[in-house]
Formats: C-alpha cells, structure tokens, sequence
C-alpha cells in the first residue's frame, strides 16, 4: 500500500549566533492511508520542527537543508509555494497544541472556520458560514449557531481544541498533523479530545501523525511509533514491541518515565541533563551518549546506523546488530 | 457592545465636566487677564474698567456660574479682535484644520503602516535600514525649517505649487506633507515591532497551516491585530492635529484654528483664546471618545471588559 506520507532523510537545521542545531536530523517517516502514527519525544527533540518542515512552514533561522517529503507523487520540498498552499489546510491540516493562541482572537471562531473552507472548497461566504456551523455541531460544541459567532477568548481550552479539530477536518485532510494537541489542556477533557480527533479522523479515512511526549497517549492510539532523540528517529517500530522490546536505552527511559501508580515509588525517571537543548552536536558520537546508562565505547567513537530488528522495527544503536536483539532492562 | 457604548459615553461626560473646571481654573489662574490683553502703557484706571467690563471683580462663583451657563447656551464670549460670537469665529476657521489633519493623518497613517509593514516583513534586510532611515529622520525633522526649505524648492525655485492659499487642492499638498512628516515616522517605528510581535505569534502560524496566502495573513490576521496598538496611536497624532497645527499653519497661511489662535496670542483677544482652548479640547475628547468605539470594534475582547 502506497503511504500518504513518505518522509525521507529530512534535515532542518537552525542557523543560529551559537552554531547550526540540527533540530531535525536525518528524518525518514512514513504514514499508512487511515493510520494513526505517532511521533514521541520529550519537548525540544524537534517534532514539531518535523511537522513544520513537512508543511514548509520553518521560518528563519530555520531552513530545510535536505531530504524528501514525498505526497501525492509530488515532493513536496520541491513544489511551488502556491501550489504548497493548496495542500495546506486542504490535504494536509494541522492541530496545535495552544488552542487559545492558535486561534485569531479579533475574529469569530465560526468566520475563521469559513475563511478556510472559503480558501479551499470555493464556497461563498454565506455556504461557509452554514457549514462551519455543521462542522461545530460535528465536534459536539452545543449551541453550534451561536458558538459560531463568538470569538475564541469566549471558549474555554477544551471547547476551542475541538473547534481546532473542526477547522483542521473541514476540508476533509488526507493527512492531519496533530502536535501535542492535549498538552495544554485539562487532564480531564485531554481523553475526550483525544477520542474526538480519533473518531472524526477515521470517519474521513484520514491518517494521523500524532505529536506527542505522552507515551500513554502513544499506546492508546497508535499502532506504530517513531521515538525521536534530538534530531533523530532513534526507534520506531509497532507500538507493543517498543514497549516490550525496546530496543533504544532511551525508548526503554521513556516508557519508564511514564507515571505508574501500581509501580514502586522509588522509580527511575527519564534521565535529564543539558543534552536535550544542547543539539548542536557532533557527527561523530552517538548523540544519547551523554545520558545513556548503557554506554559503551564505541558509542563515543562513532555514530550509530538505523539498523533492523525485523522488517517492522528500527532502531539507531551500537549495541544492536542487524536481526539481532537486546534486552534493554527497564 | 451597548453596554460598552454606555461606559464609554458617561467617561467621556465626566471628561468633558473635568475639562469645563479645569480651563476654568486656568484662566483664574494664570494672572489678570485685563492688564494681559491691555498694552504695557496702559495705565490702572482702564485695567480696572476692563476688570469691570469682562466681569473680573464678580466673586469666583459667580463668574464660574456665567462661565458654565455660557456653554451651556454654546456662548463662548465675543472676540474683542473681531467683534464677532467666538464660536462662529472658531467654527468658521474648523473646517480647515480638520480638512488639513485629516488628510495630514491619512498620509500618516497610510504611509507609516506601510513603511512599518515593509520593515516588519523583511527584519534587518536593506529594505528595513533605508526605512529606519526615513523614519528617524522623519521624526527628528524641524517641521517650520524643512517646510521652509520646500516652499523655497517646490514653490519658489520650481514653482510646482503656491507658496501659500487656500481652497485647492493644490494648496493642501505642502502643508499636509510638512505635518503628515512627524506622525508618520513615529507610526511606522511602532508599526514595525507591533507586526513583528503578532508575526511571531501561534496563530499567524496556525493561519499559515489553513493555507492562507501571505498577503492575506498578514492584512486580514497580522495587520488587524497590530492596527489595535497603531490605532491608539494613530488617534492620539491626529488628535494633536485637530489643535491646529500653529507653526505650519502659519508658515503656509493656512486659516485654520491654530493660526487663529497664534493671532489671537499675538492681539492678546483673552476670549477668543479661552473659547479656542475649549474648543480644541473638546475635539480632543470627542475623537478619543470616536476611537474607543473603533476599539470596541476592532478587538472583541475589550467590548466586555
């Protein structure tokens, strides 16, 4: 099966007065028609820059400096900007994670929902208009009429993110980029706005590249997984084997950071340091060096090569030799 | 929005109230205004029969009382200069400083968001130094010496336009561009950092991803958000061109209200100065009033706070 989506060794690097980060660093990722994907990491291992250079919406010091996003049998780093922007929005919708700042406050939450569908479907003012409001009432936002003509800072977090999904499903998407789209919300809607962007996705047969630093999240709704480490696609594989097999020390720090109230209390959390931020890093080591627990030294003296599990799973480590496996202890 | 309305209409009485006590006090306060208007020479008995004539030796509160009820029934006093109502006087003379500030702050206005857009568009390139440029020396400009340096060049040595007149369009350009100057170089300083900021902001981002052009993000999204900052501004220049702008207009004879009350400085007409004084700070109030309500307008959320 063709993907939607079909990223190839994607760089986006940020030229910056302390030398170039490579916020994104050789990405290869793929998206399935009709599946859910996710993309995991903690905050600053540069998914969203991801997601922002597969809609070419990195500004500077940002630039994109190599790869392929292949869509629709167009490479979209080579597409015109106009043409770009027929993708955007249409083909290709986003959800953010600050609904309250994803929004234009000075106009109502119904006329920005038109604006889009004005920009894609051609639709009059007017038509617009009704069908943001069926689009409203789709996301379940009781009194879709009036909610339709009032402004954003009239909506409350939960409410607003469901009318982001809205926005993003308008124009029924092939793919919808979701980035930490609960982050910023309660923990008590976060599920409900999750199973809403799960239903109404797989009631247009769109995909789904799902955002996220959540590894709870990652397990409920998705089948596959990317785990990025500064930069780079460290592990990807079926979900269940990530978690029962990982393979990457920082897989297996990831899954053991995740709150678990039946474990002991003494638990390892993610093991930090200034290694995150700092990824302006050298091409000659294995950039989870600094944090790993299972270090060795070759892992200083050389850069891992995504290597094989099997033919589903992936993983960027010295230790792990093609076919071969270890057991990463958690 | 009514609601808003309402609040906005009872600050802008209670402005008005503080205004009519404050010029008051004013003009109680700042010497006698009988040995002001009258020449040095002049000796004590005619101060004295002035006193009597314009009512100086009545007790505070009686004057304050004929003062509030004269502008209650819009007598705003006789112009000792003229000899006419200083209202009719001050109105006859409105029209062109209104016309003039008006044109004068659409030339600001325009001129200004576009040079601050540009900027803001292209940070630190070329295009933003030549129009940081512009606009400091825009702002730094001594308005009554370029305005005489143009007459000089466009008037004289070219003779493109006339050196001074009124009631052509012609006529306008000279002083309307020698008082747009100031405005606009303070309005684009702080249109290019306001369209920076909203650029910068998540939903200029998220309106990108909806596949809006850039144009349209930045006129309908950028532009609309940056406006409620450049309109306090806006407002507030063009509130200070409705005084009259006294050096311009006299350098250029336009007869408009600051020349008015540069003359009536000069013959020392104590009524006409007080009525022109509450004339202009009427205007002031009414034209902030005027932009509150474009505030509510433009930014939803201030309507219900």
């Amino acid at each position: 099966m063709e993907p939607v989506i079909r990223v190839n060794d994607l760089s986006t690097y940020f030229y910056t007065g302390a030398g170039v980060l490579r916020a994104v660093d050789g990405v290869s990722l793929h998206v399935d028609p009709g599946e859910t994907v996710a993309l995991v990491g903690e905050s600053g291992c540069g998914k969203t820059v991801c997601s922002l250079s597969i809609m070419r919406l990195v500004r500077p010091p940002g630039r994109v400096v190599g790869g392929e996003v292949w869509f629709e049998g167009r490479n979209l780093l080579d597409v015109s900007e106009r043409r770009m922007r027929r993708i955007r929005g249409d083909k290709i919708a986003m959800v953010f994670q600050e609904p309250s700042l994803s929004f234009d406050p000075v106009y109502s939450v119904g006329a920005q929902l038109a604006e889009t569908l004005v920009q894609h479907k051609k639709l009059g003012r007017r038509e617009a208009l009704r069908k943001a409001v069926e689009l409203l009432k789709m996301v379940e936002i009781a009194d879709a009429e009036r909610r339709a003509a009032s402004y954003p800072h009239e909506f409350s977090g939960g409410m607003l993110q469901r009318a982001m999904i809205a926005l993003a499903i308008s124009c029924e998407p092939r793919l919808l980029i979701a980035d930490e789209p609960t982050t910023s919300l309660d923990v008590t809607i976060q599920a409900q706005v999750l199973e809403l962007l799960s239903e109404t996705s797989q009631s247009l047969g769109s995909a789904v590249l799902l955002i996220t630093h959540n590894f709870g999240i990652v397990s409920r709704y998705a089948k596959r997984a990317y785990v990025m480490y500064a930069g780079q696609v460290v592990e990807t594989g079926p979900v269940h084997k990530l978690y029962q097999e990982p393979q990457h020390p920082y897989t297996a720090d990831l899954w053991a950071s995740v709150l678990d109230l039946d474990r002991p209390k003494k638990t390892r959390v993610l093991p930090s340091g200034k290694g995150i931020s700092d990824l302006v890093h050298e091409d000659s080591k294995c950039a989870y060096f600094p944090l790993c627990q299972h270090r060795e030294l070759e892992c200083e003296r050389e850069r891992p090569e995504l290597v094989a599990v099997d033919s589903s799973h992936h993983v960027l480590c010295h230790r792990v030799h093609s076919g071969g496996s270890v057991h990463v202890k958690q | 929005m009514k609601d808003y309305f309402i609040r906005r209409s009872l600050l802008t009485v209670v402005a008005l109230v503080g205004l009519i006590v404050v010029v008051f006090l004013f003009t109680q306060s700042i010497g006698d205004p009988a040995s002001i208007m009258l020449p040095d020479w002049a000796t004590e008995e005619m101060i004295q029969a002035l006193r009597d004539k314009m009512g100086l030796n009545d007790p505070l509160y009686v004057q304050f009382g004929r003062y509030v009820s004269g502008l209650l029934r819009l007598d705003l006093g006789t112009s000792l200069w003229q000899g006419i109502p200083n209202l009719d006087l001050i109105m006859s003379r409105l029209p062109a400083t209104f016309i003039l500030a008006l044109v004068a702050i659409s030339l600001a206005a325009f001129g200004g968001v576009f040079l601050g857009a540009l900027a803001a568009i292209w940070p630190r390139s070329v295009v933003d130094r030549v129009i940081s440029f512009i606009t400091t020396l825009a702002v730094t400009s001594v308005d009554f010496w370029v305005a005489l340096m143009l007459i000089l060049l466009v008037s004289v040595k070219l003779g493109w336009l006339p050196t001074s007149g009124y009631g052509e369009v012609k006529h306008i350009v000279l002083p309307a561009l020698m008082i747009a100057l100031r405005p606009m170089g303070r309005i684009a300083q702080v249109t290019r950092p306001a369209i920076m900021d909203e650029l910068a902001k998540p939903y200029i981002l998220a309106a990108r991803a909806r596949g809006l052009s850039t144009s349209r993000v930045i006129v309908r999204h950028a532009a609309r958000n940056a406006g409620i900052v450049l309109l306090t501004l806006t407002g507030y220049e063009f509130a200070g061109l409705v005084n009259g702008s006294a050096i311009i207009e006299t350098v250029f004879g336009w007869p408009g209200v600051g020349f008015l009350l540069v003359q009536a400085i000069k013959l020392r007409d104590w009524p006409l100065i007080v009525g022109t004084t509450i004339v202009v700070a009427v205007m002031v109030i009414v034209i902030n009033f005027a932009i509150d309500l474009i505030y509510g307008w433009l930014d939803p959320r201030i309507r219900y706070h």
